[in-house]
Formats: C-alpha cells, sequence, structure tokens
C-alpha cells in the first residue's frame, strides 16, 4: 500500500469507536439515581456555629434556626441534632459522621489522643478516618465497636442495642473478650446480655434513612417491619399471625409510602395512630 | 419523631429532580442550558439525551472500556447538574464544551489510575504478538478492523494517535495532557502511522479474501 491508499482508508480512523452505542434512556435512568443519591446531605457541607462566639442569646436563636446545640461541659462535647433532617458533623481527626435527626453524640476532649472514643444515641453513619494507631471506638455497657478506618451505619437503642451495618472496609465487635469481625455488606448486632450475631446484609438497608433506597427479596413482614420501624424511628403494629413474603426495591424518602406500598401486598392498608409520634399500625385481612 | 416525620413529608413533596414544563426537541442548546441553570430537570433530560451516547464515545476513546466510559459521562452529568447555578451564562457553543469537558475527564480517570503509559511501549510486529489479535481477525467490518488496528497501538501511541487524529486536539495540547514533550508526540505520530499503514494492508487482503 502506498501513502495515497492510506489516506483514503483514514477517513475511517474519526469513525474511531463510533461501534459503541450505550443505551441513553438506561444511562438517564441511572444518572437519576446517581442525583438522588448525591442530594443526600453529605458531610462536611455544612458548617457548624461555635457556641464559644455568640452569646446566650444567640445560642438560644441557634437552637431554634439551626437546632443543633453544641454542650460543653466537663470536657465533653455533645452534639444533638435537633433540626429536622440529618446533620453534618466533622470530628476532631476528619471522621465525618451524619447524625439522624433526634440523635446524640458526644465524645471527649481527648478524643483522638490514644484513642477516638464516642457514645451515640440513636443512628449515624460515619466515615471514620484511617488511623491504626488510634482506634475509632464505640462502647456500650457489654459491647465495644472497635474500628480503624472505615464506613458503616450505627445505631444504639435506648436498651442499648446495638446495630452496625458495613458499607466499606471492616469493623470489630468485642464482646466479653471475644471478638466478632463485621466485615463490607455485613450486619453486626449486639443486646445486653446475648452473644454477638454477624449477617449478611448485602442490600445495606440499615443505611436507608440516608440513601432512601430499601430492598427486599423474600423478607418476613415481621423483619420488614423492624427494618423500617428501626431506620426510621417509627413504631408500627401488625395483626397478630400476620405474614407474608415482601419482595422490592423501595427508592422513596417517605418510608410511610413504603409501608403504605407493603400493607397493600398483604391486602391490608395503613393506619396512621399517632403521626406525630410516628405511630402507625397496618390493618386488614392480612391474606 | 415529630420532626422525622415532617421531615419525610416535606423531602417527598420536594423532589430532588422537580418535574417542569415541556422541553422542546427544537429548542436550542443555549436555551436548554438557561433552563438548566433555572434548576429545570427537564433541561438535563434533554442534553443528556442529546450528548450522552457522543459523549460516551468520547471517553470510550481515551479509556478503552464501555463501562468505564459510561461512568465517565454520567458523573460530568451529575456534576453539570449540581454546579448548575455557577454554569457561565455565556456559552455559546455546549456541543464542544461538554466534549472539552468529557476529554479532561477521561484524562484526569487514566491518570487517577495511573494508566496514562510512561514509556513508548513496543510495536507488535507479528499477528500472533498483537495482545488483541483475535479482537482483529473476528472484526467483520473494516470500521471494526480499523478500531482493532488502532487498540493495537502501544497504549501511548495509541493515546496521542485518538487524540490528535480524532479528538483533533493540538500537539501541545497532547503534550500538555499526557505530560510529555511536543517531540515525543511527533515521533508517536510517526509510529502509529507507520504501524497503521502496514496494517491496514494486512487487514485489507483480509477483507478482500471475505468478500470472494
Amino acid at each position: 500500500m502506498n501513502s495515497s491508499d492510506l489516506h483514503k482508508h483514514e477517513r475511517n480512523f474519526p469513525s474511531y469507536k463510533e461501534g459503541f452505542s450505550p443505551d441513553v434512556e438506561a444511562g438517564l435512568l441511572r444518572l437519576k439515581g446517581r442525583i438522588e443519591a448525591k442530594a443526600v446531605p453529605q458531610p462536611s457541607v455544612r458548617r457548624l456555629f461555635r457556641p464559644s462566639v455568640l452569646s446566650a442569646a444567640a445560642a438560644v436563636l441557634l437552637l431554634f434556626t439551626v437546632g443543633t446545640l453544641l454542650l460543653v461541659g466537663n470536657g465533653k462535647t455533645t452534639v444533638e441534632n435537633f433540626t429536622d433532617e440529618p446533620f453534618a458533623y466533622t470530628l476532631p481527626d476528619g471522621t465525618e459522621v451524619l447524625l439522624q435527626q433526634g440523635s446524640e453524640l458526644t465524645f471527649g476532649a481527648d478524643y483522638n489522643e490514644t484513642d477516638r472514643l464516642i457514645a451515640l444515641e440513636g443512628q449515624a453513619y460515619f466515615e471514620v478516618v484511617k488511623d491504626a494507631s488510634r482506634p475509632f471506638l464505640v462502647n456500650t455497657s457489654e459491647t465495644e465497636l472497635r474500628v480503624t478506618g472505615t464506613a458503616f451505619n450505627l445505631r444504639i437503642s435506648d436498651e442499648e442495642e446495638l446495630e452496625v451495618e458495613v458499607s466499606e472496609g471492616e469493623v470489630e465487635l468485642h464482646q466479653h473478650g471475644k471478638v466478632y469481625p463485621v466485615p463490607a455488606n455485613y450486619r453486626g448486632l449486639a443486646f445486653p446480655g446475648k452473644s454477638c450475631v454477624v449477617k449478611a446484609a448485602k442490600d445495606l438497608n440499615r443505611h436507608a434513612w440516608r440513601t432512601g433506597i430499601l430492598r427486599f427479596e423474600g423478607v418476613s413482614l415481621a423483619d420488614v417491619i423492624t427494618t423500617v420501624s428501626n431506620n426510621y424511628g417509627l413504631s408500627v403494629s401488625y395483626p397478630q399471625g400476620c405474614d407474608f413474603p415482601v419482595s422490592g426495591t423501595f427508592s422513596s424518602e417517605n418510608p410511610i409510602s413504603v409501608l403504605q406500598t407493603i400493607a397493600e401486598l398483604g391486602q391490608c392498608s395503613l393506619e396512621a395512630r399517632d403521626e406525630i409520634m410516628g405511630d402507625y399500625a397496618i390493618v386488614g385481612l392480612c391474606e | 419523631m415529630v420532626y422525622i416525620i415532617h421531615l419525610l413529608l416535606i423531602n417527598a413533596e420536594n423532589s430532588t429532580l422537580p418535574a417542569s414544563m415541556s422541553i422542546s426537541k427544537h429548542e436550542t442548546d443555549q436555551e436548554l442550558f438557561t433552563r438548566l441553570r433555572l434548576g429545570e430537570a427537564a433541561a438535563l433530560d434533554e442534553l443528556f439525551r442529546r450528548y450522552y451516547a457522543d459523549l460516551c464515545r468520547v471517553a470510550m476513546r481515551f479509556v478503552n472500556n464501555e463501562q468505564e466510559a459510561e461512568d465517565i459521562i454520567q458523573e460530568l452529568f451529575v456534576s453539570i447538574w449540581e454546579k448548575r447555578a455557577s454554569q457561565r451564562k455565556d456559552l455559546s457553543a455546549i456541543g464542544s464544551y461538554l466534549r472539552r469537558a468529557a476529554r479532561n475527564r477521561s484524562l484526569n480517570y487514566l491518570r487517577d489510575r495511573k494508566r496514562i503509559p510512561v514509556d513508548d511501549g513496543e510495536v507488535p510486529t507479528t499477528i500472533a504478538a498483537l495482545d488483541k489479535a483475535d479482537d482483529l481477525l473476528e472484526q467483520s467490518e473494516l470500521r471494526g478492523r480499523i478500531d482493532a488496528a488502532i487498540d493495537a497501538l502501544p497504549e501511548r501511541c495509541r493515546l496521542v494517535f485518538v487524540m490528535s487524529k480524532i479528538e483533533e486536539m493540538s500537539h501541545k495540547e497532547i503534550a500538555g495532557a499526557l505530560d510529555i514533550s511536543p517531540k515525543t508526540v511527533e515521533n508517536q505520530m510517526t509510529r502509529a502511522y507507520r504501524f497503521l499503514r502496514e496494517w491496514l494492508v494486512i487487514l485489507l487482503l483480509i477483507i478482500l479474501q471475505n468478500d470472494w
């Protein structure tokens, strides 16, 4: 071939990879999913005002406007989320926390000196900065959660039920001298007086309050109700003996509409007992 | 508890992507961009439909992987949506702006994954030495064969060739993007041509054979 032949075929060069035709409508759906997922408040987006530079009156105002109050006493810092949406907070070591509404996070002045000990009441999502020399610790009376650097959802109830669901890396639950590793896509559950349980959690449903996505594959009604109520801080009753398998993916920031759909699966309906208290009931024949 | 429920109800109403008035297919890119800056999700949809496939092909030329190419362009559109308020008002050529963004993102993607080659690599001299020999021979169309021949170039050579001939970037731009000298860009172009010329002979022979 001489160079003029090559020039003739050069016309074909600009069609390089033109054969690749992605599915545009499927791509658009995926894009919406990505945008929705990112619309969840990201840690470190908002900055917390420091009460030390504010007058008492301003602090009160802060309580009602920002709603998250930082209490400093005994060298301890408590962040309580009074607002009506998840609150992003960055700990002194750069660890990012997304605190659910009504939840409370406490840490001492010595946080990040030899270790990184925090206490949690309620639910939060953590992205812990990697630092093997200073473990990140959360204690209940019997169980200790130990982390070096990873991302997970943690819920600690008033009854000291501790539930951690790991989305990245691995955490450890320490209880009575025993270690229970909880890797990514697993869930660890600790309850006073009981041994820790570690289960697969590929759907990461415990993150739903943050991601808006719940996935069930043939899960019993009882388990679905527990998942939704714990996650969003609701109390939901259902007729005794009522059980049917639930399958499906729910993408909604509104757990009430999810509960409605689930109730309808079993020919039931959802009734609000007390919306203010988050008290709901599934009623009906349950067939 | 009060707050949780209220928040959720409010969120359900204010969906992140508000529905909006209809967007016509005849609106110019500029009109779409103005509506996008005002936060109209439908304008994003229309821009996406107009440019997604094209931009994915741009990214594909760089990363040579369909999944990765789509991911890069997905992230580009996410960022356009998130930064909609700060987009320039006077953007005239939306298409070339988007293509440039796709090129930059693809190059950054390769750089972050240390996939920008640091040496020239060996040019395969026999069919057996080709990594993608099977790909090359399985292609039934000329276009597919030419794609496979370009893919058979050593990676640095392929990137330089693609950036220059297909993406029409200047030698200076290419040198800057790949952190090499303009002289190296020229050398790689010469190599690419020599290789493609030799391979095109073989390719054409195979095609002629098949056609008979």
